[in-house]
């Protein structure tokens, strides 16, 4: 049975500007675990599909390629997206009911990323984030969200 | 609360219609707008196998900073599209307002062959009116 109304933050995925996924974190997966090949699929399937909503949207904008996906919804889950200047993309996936995560998105690019990736002096741009201090940090913040909910809705 | 557009896609992707209601939006060729319909119809898939969670049918809001996309797929999978500008908010009734004016003009005219492009003045006299209304 589900949880009605609960908030829940299910997937980050950050891929660089050439669209190669750089980090993944996810939270209460329903879907069965993938394996290393299928993973590697769904991050290029990701990128690709995130790569095409983003030239949509700049040739249907007035405001060409100023705009910019914010976010979409299917019906049962919502995409956030931000890209810095630099072209990193973030993506998180979160269920129906969380508001908008820009905030917490740039927040996460200025306190995370640039704290642990790009001020790391053993980091080689574009490259898969290995420092696990990016990573646990990101854990911990993202948890202590409102938007993070304790208990999987689906039992 | 502008709503700039309507595009109503077939099945297999095909544009069958496609009407401007207000200026908003950049001037684009029928290409384009066929283009688009195909490029959103594989979008639309993609987002539900892309989906972290079982169940997913498929986009319906896509948020921009100058506009947003709103689309209904039917149970016979017609996708209604409407492309409004940044401050509305919902567009339910009025999709499913659409669907309704469809199903009465444009389907259960005898002439008319499903999946095909729509050519139904009724229909376009109607759609016109519905719109006139939110657009005031």
């Amino acid at each position: 049975s589900t949880v009605g109304g609960c908030r829940m933050i299910y997937a980050l995925y950050i891929f660089n500007r050439t669209g190669s996924c750089i980090h993944f974190s996810e939270w209460h997966r329903t879907r069965p675990v993938p394996n290393a090949e299928q993973r590697d699929q769904e991050f290029k399937l990701m990128a690709g599909f995130l790569y095409s909503l983003k030239q949509f949207i700049t040739t249907l904008s007035t405001k060409k390629e100023n705009d910019s996906l914010i976010c979409y919804k299917t019906n049962k889950y919502k995409l956030h997206y931000y890209e810095t200047a630099t072209g990193q993309r973030l993506a998180i996936t979160t269920d129906l009911t969380v508001p908008d995560m820009r905030d917490e998105l740039q927040k996460l690019y200025s306190a995370f990323f640039v704290e642990y990736v790009i001020k790391d002096p053993l980091y080689t741009p574009n490259t898969v984030i290995s420092n696990p201090l990016f990573k646990e940090n990101l854990d911990k913040w993202i948890k202590k969200l409102p938007a993070y909910a304790t208990q999987p809705p689906y039992s | 609360m502008v709503v700039y557009a309507l595009w109503v896609i077939n099945k297999t992707g095909g544009l069958i219609f496609d009407r401007e209601f207000a200026s908003g939006l950049p001037e684009l060729s029928t290409n384009a707008f066929l283009k688009f319909a195909s490029a959103f119809h594989t979008q639309h898939a993609i987002a539900a196998q892309l989906s972290p969670v079982p169940d997913c049918k498929g986009i319906e809001v896509i948020e921009a900073e100058c506009f947003k996309l709103f689309c209904y797929e039917t149970p016979t999978a017609i996708k209604f599209i409407v492309i409004t500008d940044s401050t509305v908010q919902v567009v339910d009734s009025l999709l499913r307002d659409i669907y309704q004016l469809y199903s009465d003009y444009v389907l259960k005219n005898p002439f008319y062959e499903v999946e095909q492009p729509i050519r139904v003045e009724h229909w376009e006299t109607k759609l016109a009116q519905l719109v006139g209304e939110w657009n005031v």
